[in-house]
């Protein structure tokens, strides 16, 4: 076991910096001892996980044109009850105010995921890049970048998080983060883990006889990265990101439960959550609805994310 | 509101860890919520239980739940003191009056007070024998040692801007505080936090060491024990009381804990970490009340209004305008607002006054829901600025609850054609930003009280600094008829009198809608069984003491004795 | 000893770095101005105030000079004044780091003590049908984030069963378990899943080496095998990423105590943020980077004793 165990800080790449919760994705250094996950063809787990990924970012996505969706702050109903539980005309049931929670889930989940995929891109293009650069230049580049990319790997990144909105974000004693500063702070938490998967990648392939053979016909750097490493690298990495939005939903989540992320009308689902927690003895489903969907999210792109990321790695391994 | 079957709780936790359920496990399931049929009128104090109390039991701790944390000193004159630092002042502080029966002022740590004919002097005779509980004698210098520290201070002094001076008379018996103005009901303000007398040995030391102002010195039924910011203040009884010959304190200790989450506080006293706590919160009034486990009193007399705070003074904000005001006032229905944010609880007001003060309306003139009126006058607006959208930022504290309750107003402005940014501040924060007037809308709570006069600090424009300082006119209310009106019923002592400049105050707010009136609140005091004595204090003399002393939601807590 | 040193030089590197980071930021969101009037509007100060608060910032010299005194006075303790509470910034500090270590710790405990035996049993009865609903139990666990789980735990066994106090003391102790145990259950579950699946994989193999066939053939009971002598190899991997997610772990604590309300170093953090005390921000971010830095350090000291003894253990059996 201990030569899949090599500098502990890879370890800590694939189990991601403890944003503020899950740690997933500690299966690739771990996957070749499952065996069986090796020969199981994708299983019944997987389409289910992959058709509610359909259904979410499907219903999330398209919340504009859909008629059974209100828009983010729209009017209350006020003909129910208060904390009305689930009905035919409300599916979630709805909060005090009279309102709709399926169409908060659903605005919500647009909101958390989006900030998500932001968060992601940014991660995977720069953190991209960097890993390339480091893993393919190797000598002290590659020993800087990695200096820095360990201690943004290493520090909660929480922390950071937190600190970065407080600075931005604080005018006087409101705060009040921006969409872009949330998407900005949150961006700490993406940039490390690529980057060091990016780097370990493109050390495996930097070694090998086809880049030695263009770089003997001559040609230069950019392109040998371009046309031999970079489709090598971008599916593992895009597999990775499955993970790491998960990671983002959550942490932006823990933003939205202190308060800390972006504001009204936008509803993340960690503020629908925090929303119901005052109400929790008598009307739970104000909470258990965001959480639900929340942890069925997550759960489905750990899954899919694992899944994925052991078949990858079992095709390096038959190279 | 009863939660669903054992059962199915434990199957929704399984489902959920395993990761097998479908959303739908988690519904179908709980409660449908339904509101509370809508309080009564409320303005009598109603004990839910009947209580059986027999005859107090010296002994025993209690520890009480406070909604908030008092940031500033324990110093009387330097304190911002809403109910939760009443409650602890009330500890170790006594005041020198106390409202008696119907609200009439009657002495307390004072053996009399008197005015001459044209009430521009009192003259203020303590009692005799009371000694602070640093053994300091309770002497006219004594009192005249903290009138003058709250007329120093910029906090409390703003109430006392009509005393010319005080002094100590000639054979040293009695205080003597000359006005500038007549004023006949001075001795009303001593109920309150004027009227708590702290040790002028300790008032001094405090000058020289700051850290000694969270270590109270007074002549209280409690000796301060110990305070940490946000936690706890303990304090043991008063061996030495000066009502020790009946039997005050009958506890041995009291500790107030801070507990601002409402749920937690509610948890706190079913699960027995609490013996007592208070709570405006309509949701959980409701709750108590279903409780039996626990006694509920709920008090509205002389209460104190919910409602949204104006700025009204800043020349950059659409405030300024009262059409703006009015619309704002016309969007919300605020019966929804009672029935969603308070479970029902608590009547919709239509001023400062609820029915038990004087000055009470049933017609104020304050408008009435009208969503399309509202609409009309921010169209009206619009057009003539030359806008098209009129911002006006709403400002709560960093609860999740106030934050709801920005929401649903921040829809009902939306409505009518308002753009309504959110701000949130911090609790300790907020009483700051309210003094500096740093905010266009506020959500706020004030205006309980027996006396009309009381309110002068927080309407007249005498103490409307202007923003940037700090103002109890946190409105920057400058009104002529308002002004006149406070004087008069300042000065005067025909009951017909001030009941009629009371109205006529209320009618202005209801005509310049300085003020988003929401609703009258209703304290709900919650406490253990085996707690006894809530409204049993009277004043030496033995006549009963109006409930909470004017404060809404207060109560006295000298003669609160447990079960042991 | 020479990797040692590596290791000391560049996480002190982290060090300034984190702080430098959070220094600069502030200034660069603010001018000088700008700063004093924030903080003379947290302080509900005299304008007079100017002045003071502008010399204790240094902010007449360069930003790497500010930054140098700020960090000349950081190392000798000395983190600067809260302006919201006036006190000094190490004293509200020096109160709050022992819960939230103690939090830290009790997590830590708790998720060893579930996630040991669990993973113990999932390797022994590997593919069983416990191994399989530990595994999903597992995957489920992971997908929870800790401030859900709080929430759950709250109302489960706060509000429902009243067993536990809804929110803690605030002058709570860190030695009143009934107070943080929610709290570091909440922490504790996710961690659960993580430390479980990895002594599970470690086992696996470890079981199926030579020496544990030749215990079997001995008669050696089962316990004796499972405990005495599979463990301590397989534990490896186990016990450096506990090092690694104490250190993570503190992020998670912010929302933790947020939620319970503990008077920990999260909510100093949190508090300070809503109210723009920076020296506050600024401090918390540095004793947190020390004391990851230091957790690091240790972490790596013990890799480095443990490593190559395992690998002759291995090449040996």
């Amino acid at each position: 076991m201990s030569e899949l165990l090599p500098d502990h800080r890879e370890d800590q790449t694939v189990g991601i910096p403890e944003a503020a919760g899950a740690s997933p994705g500690e299966t690739t250094a771990k996957a070749a001892d499952d065996g069986r996950s090796r020969k199981r063809r994708l299983g019944i787990g997987f389409w289910l996980s992959t058709v509610w990924l359909v259904i979410v970012f499907g219903l999330t996505m398209l919340a504009p044109y859909l008629p059974f969706v209100d828009e983010p702050g729209a009017f209350p109903d006020f003909s129910v009850d208060p904390a009305a539980g689930p009905s035919g005309s409300h599916w979630f049931g709805v909060n005090n105010n009279g309102d709709d929670i399926f169409s908060q889930v659903v605005n919500g989940g647009r909101t958390s995921l989006l900030i998500a995929f932001a968060v992601v891109i940014l991660g995977f293009v720069s953190g991209g890049i960097v890993g390339m650069v480091a893993g393919f230049f190797r000598g002290r580049t590659d020993r800087v970048i990695s200096a820095i990319v360990d201690i943004l790997l290493a520090f909660p990144a929480l922390v950071l998080a937190l600190a970065m909105i407080a600075i931005f974000a604080s005018d006087g004693s409101t705060v009040r983060p921006s969409m872009p500063v949330v998407i900005g702070a949150l961006s700490i938490l993406s940039v490390a883990p690529l980057a060091r998967i990016t780097r370990g990648i493109t050390l495996a392939f930097a070694e090998r006889e086809f880049v030695t053979a263009a770089r003997t016909l001559g040609a230069s750097n950019i392109r040998i990265l371009r046309k031999e490493i970079l489709p090598n690298v971008i599916p593992p990495m895009a597999v990775f990101s499955l993970t790491v939005i998960a990671v983002v939903i959550v942490a932006e989540g823990a933003l939205a439960f202190l308060g800390l992320s972006v504001g009204a009308p936008n509803q993340t689902w960690g503020k629908l959550i925090n929303d119901g927690r005052p109400r929790l003895e008598t009307s739970p489903h104000i909470t258990f609805f965001p959480a639900g969907v929340m942890f069925l999210t997550i759960l489905a792109l750990n899954y899919i994310g694992d899944i994925l990321q052991s078949k990858f790695t079992v095709r390096e391994g038959a190279l | 509101m009863i939660s669903s079957s054992p059962t199915r709780r434990w199957l929704r936790l399984l489902a959920l860890l395993l990761g097998l359920s479908l959303i739908a496990a988690a519904c179908g399931d709980d409660d449908d919520g339904g509101s509370a049929a809508p309080d009564g009128d409320g303005d009598e104090t109603t004990t839910t239980e009947a209580v059986e109390e027999g005859e107090p039991q010296p002994g025993g701790t209690l520890v009480y739940g406070l909604e908030a944390d008092t940031t500033t000193p324990w110093t009387p004159a330097k304190s911002v003191c809403a109910i939760s630092c009443h409650m602890v002042m009330r500890s170790v502080y006594d005041p020198l009056t106390l409202y008696g029966e119907g609200g009439e002022v009657q002495p307390n740590l004072l053996e009399s007070f008197e005015a001459n004919e044209d009430n521009t002097e009192w003259t203020l005779t303590p009692k005799q024998g009371i000694t602070f509980h640093d053994g300091t004698p309770f002497d006219a210098a004594a009192i005249v040692a903290n009138l003058e520290a709250h007329r120093a201070s910029f906090l409390t002094g703003k109430a006392l801007l009509n005393v010319a001076s005080t002094a100590v008379s000639p054979d040293g018996a009695s205080a003597i505080v000359t006005m500038n103005e007549p004023w006949a009901r001075f001795p009303v303000f001593l109920a309150g936090q004027i009227g708590y007398m702290a040790s002028p040995t300790w008032l001094a030391a405090t000058v020289e060491d700051s850290t000694l102002e969270a270590r109270p010195v007074g002549t209280g039924p409690f000796v301060f024990e110990s305070y940490e910011a946000g936690g706890s203040f303990v304090a043991t009884k008063n061996a030495e009381y000066w009502r020790a010959d009946e039997g005050l304190p009958y506890l041995d200790q009291i500790e107030f804990r801070v507990l601002a989450d409402g749920q937690a506080r509610k948890s706190a006293l079913v699960n027995g970490d609490i013996d007592m706590m208070h709570t405006a919160n309509g949701e959980l009034i409701q709750e108590l009340r279903d409780d039996d486990s626990v006694e509920l009193t709920e008090s509205s007399s002389y209460g104190e209004t919910d409602y949204t705070l104006l700025n009204v003074d800043d020349p950059e904000s659409h405030l300024n305008d009262v059409r703006i005001r009015r619309a704002l006032a016309m969007a919300v229905d605020r019966q929804v607002y009672v029935d969603r944010r308070n479970a029902g609880v608590g009547e919709v007001a239509n001023g400062p006054f609820s029915p038990d003060q004087a000055g009470y309306l049933e017609d104020s003139g304050f408008p009435e829901y009208d969503p399309e009126g509202a609409r009309e006058l921010v169209e009206e607006y619009k057009a003539e600025k030359g806008i098209d959208t009129v911002e006006i930022p709403y400002t709560t504290t960093n609860d999740t609850l106030n934050l709801q309750t920005g929401e649903l107003l921040k829809q009902f402005w939306e409505q009518v054609g308002f753009s309504i940014p959110l701000a949130q501040i911090e609790q300790g924060q907020f009483i700051v930003t309210a003094l500096t007037g740093d905010f266009e809308m506020f959500g706020w709570r004030n205006h309980g009280g027996v006396d009309p006069d009381a309110q002068r600090i927080w309407w007249h424009s005498e103490t409307a600094d202007p923003p940037g300082a700090l103002a109890l006119n946190f409105g920057r209310i400058k009104d002529d008829v308002i002004d006149e009106s406070l004087d008069t019923l300042r000065a005067s002592t025909d009951e017909a009198e001030v009941q009629e400049a009371a109205e006529t105050i209320n009618r202005q707010f209801g005509e310049q809608v300085y003020n988003l009136w929401g609703r009258w609140t209703v304290w709900g005091i919650a406490k253990q069984p085996r707690v006894n004595g809530l409204d049993s204090f009277t004043l030496p003399s033995g006549e009963p003491v109006i409930f909470g002393n004017g404060i809404g939601g207060s109560h006295q807590i000298a003669q609160l004795w447990v079960e042991q | 000893m020479k990797f040692v040193a590596v290791r000391l030089v560049q996480l002190v590197v982290v060090l300034l770095a984190a702080t430098f980071f959070t220094y600069s930021l502030t200034f660069v969101s603010n001018t000088p101005d700008e700063l004093v009037d924030k903080l003379l509007q947290i302080e509900a100060g005299a304008p007079d105030r100017r002045e003071v608060i502008a010399n204790e910032l240094n902010l007449d010299d360069p930003l790497l000079v500010r930054y140098g005194k700020w960090l000349g006075d950081a190392v000798t303790g000395d983190l600067g004044r809260s302006y919201s509470t006036q006190e000094p910034v190490a004293d509200r500090i020096s109160t709050r780091l022992p819960r939230t270590i103690a939090l830290v710790v009790y997590a830590q405990l708790l998720a060893l003590l579930l996630a040991v035996p669990a993973g113990i049993i999932a390797a022994w009865r590997a593919n069983s049908l416990v191994d399989r609903g530990l595994s999903s139990t597992s995957i489920g666990l992971l997908a929870i984030p800790n401030y859900v789980m709080a929430v759950l735990l709250v109302y489960f066994f706060a509000v429902q069963l009243g067993w536990f106090p809804v929110l803690t003391r605030r002058d709570l102790a860190v030695t009143d378990l009934r107070s943080y145990l929610l709290p570091a259950l909440s922490l504790a579950l996710g961690q659960v899943a993580v430390y479980m699946r990895l002594l599970r994989t470690d086992m696996i193999a470890t079981l199926q080496e030579d020496f544990i066939g030749m215990a079997k053939a001995k008669g050696l009971p089962t316990r004796s095998i499972l405990l005495r002598h599979a463990l301590r190899p397989s534990s490896l991997s186990l016990v450096t990423t506990i090092g690694i997610n104490a250190g993570a772990a503190l992020g998670g604590t912010v929302i933790i105590e947020s939620i319970f309300g503990m008077p920990g170093m999260g909510t100093l953090l949190v508090d300070a943020i809503f109210r723009g005390d920076v020296l506050v921000v600024q401090g918390v971010v540095a004793v947190i980077a020390a004391g990851f830095v230091i957790i690091n350090f240790l972490i790596d000291l013990l890799y480095a004793l443990l490593d190559p003894r395992i690998r002759s253990v291995r090449t040996a059996a």
